[in-house]
């Protein structure tokens, strides 16, 4: 389960790795729910991640191929990593 | 004049960018329905009243926020077994959003800011233009004229 | 007065009064018995026994590009905050005073309360029109009682004599506020009552 305490171990420990540039925690509703960010960037990546997270679901689950553990968005500037979980999706950036 | 259809665009851009919206309603802060959009109108519903309430319980959340003294209301989320409604300031005017009851809240959060920053612009002089458009303007009186004999026949 | 963005043109009428003095069955009975005008719904927010919680609303029209949004307040006194909150943008106003005497009272307080949001917009800019309702009443107050405790003899208001369960005067009572709101913007004048 999700506790203050696990939410600031585990932004502490992922931000402490080399070349990590930011995380945010949001739930699976896109509410954030801790970030190393800007409040408007915070929010901007919840809103969007999330639903990029519910695409991918839906299109798991029409192929058939079973459970969404990973989705890693790679661009020029940065790449963001996904780990979707039952009640919060965990970001980093990097 | 201002272009109404302005109002149409930022809603229906509103509505088109989240799947889960089901309706948008722009109110005053008087109770009246300004503009509206909707996904599926298979069923009717009642907008102007339910924009009345939607002003009204905004205003009143607002006047709690002052009671307490909590500063200025950014948001009333308001959840239901089958569906959420939000609604935001914009200016003059509240916001109201309908949604599925699994909507993306963080994306619908994010769009709603991003139209209430817009709506304020177009409301304000929307509004501006009213205080200005009284009885002189020949169309209205025509209106109401015509309105004032009809009282004489009901 | 406002126009929304179809160019409709919408006037705010309230019906303001102390409790149970019969403003929703007023509005109600406008609602389902008066032809000849276009209606919406009827909105209602109302606690478990009947009276209103904050306010009930009908849009009522009768030439379709003119709208009276017609609210009745809660007359309770607890709930001020709400009545203040309904009475923005308001455009005119019908008082229903109550002919029980044991609400002489409740009448005065409801009239000062409203003076006192409006203060001298009321009977100016916001026209208002009295109904003295239950007139059926077999102890009615005193018309003449009733008047003096509402103090509005300085402003030259129409008054109706009203039985809102059977609809007498109701109908009257809502012209008149519709003519004297429309005429006020029209020719930014009062009529002759
Ligand atoms: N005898 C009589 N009873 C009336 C009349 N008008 C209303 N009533 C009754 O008075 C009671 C209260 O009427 P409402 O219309 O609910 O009163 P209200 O002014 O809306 O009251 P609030 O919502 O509390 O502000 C009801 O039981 C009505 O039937 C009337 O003309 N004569
Ligand atoms: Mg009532």
């Amino acid at each position: 389960m999700i506790s203050q305490k696990w939410i600031k171990d585990t932004i502490e420990r992922l931000s402490s790795h080399k070349g990590v540039k930011g995380v945010v925690i949001t739930s699976a509703e896109g509410i954030p729910l801790s970030s190393t960010l800007s409040s408007d960037e915070t929010e901007k990546i919840a809103a969007f991640v999330t639903s990029i997270v519910d695409k991918a679901k839906k299109i798991i689950n029409e192929l058939g191929t079973g459970k969404l553990n990973f989705l890693t968005v790679d661009a020029s500037k940065k790449e963001l990593l996904i780990a979707p979980e039952k009640d919060y999706i965990l970001v980093v950036l990097r | 004049m201002i272009d109404v259809k302005l109002f149409e665009k930022i809603l229906s851009d509103l509505i088109k960018s989240e799947s889960g919206i089901r309706k948008v309603i722009l109110v005053d802060r008087t109770g009246l329905t300004i503009a509206h959009a909707s996904k599926f109108s298979y069923y009717p519903v009642d907008i102007d009243g339910i924009g009345a309430i939607a002003s009204a319980v905004f205003v009143a959340s607002e006047e709690q926020g002052k009671n307490l003294d909590i500063g200025e209301l950014m948001l009333v989320t308001s959840e239901f077994e089958q569906g959420k409604i939000f609604a935001a300031s914009c200016g003059k005017g509240v916001l109201c959003v309908i949604t599925d009851s699994d909507v993306n809240i963080g994306m619908v959060r994010l769009l709603m800011k991003r139209a209430a920053t817009e709506l304020e612009k177009v409301l304000d002089e929307f509004l501006s233009e009213q205080t200005t458009l009284p009885a002189t303007e020949e169309k209205t009186r025509e209106k109401l004229k015509s309105a004032l004999d009809k009282l004489e026949e009901f | 007065m406002k126009k929304d963005k179809d160019g409709r043109v919408h006037f705010k009428i309230i019906f303001w009064g102390p409790s149970l003095s019969g403003k929703t069955t007023s509005l109600r009975w406008i609602y389902s018995n008066v032809s000849g005008l276009s209606k919406g719904g009827f909105t209602s927010i109302e606690d478990p026994t009947g009276r209103t919680l904050y306010f009930d609303y009908t849009p009522l029209s009768a030439s379709g590009d003119v709208i009276f949004d017609v609210y009745t307040v809660a007359g309770q006194k607890r709930h001020k905050h709400q009545r203040k909150i309904i009475l923005q943008g308001v455009d005119g106003i019908i008082f229903v005073a109550d002919s029980d005497p044991s609400q002489l009272d409740a009448n005065e307080e409801s009239m000062e309360e409203l003076k006192e949001l409006l203060k001298d917009r009321l009977g100016t800019e916001v026209p208002l029109v009295i109904m003295i309702n239950k007139r059926d009443l077999p102890n009615a107050a005193d018309k003449e009682e009733i008047l003096e405790k509402l103090n509005i003899a300085t402003m030259d208001v129409p008054i109706y004599e009203t039985i809102a369960t059977k609809g007498i005067g109701i109908k009257r009572a809502f012209q008149a506020i519709a003519r004297e709101v429309l005429l006020r913007k029209l020719y930014n004048l009062k009529t002759m009552t």
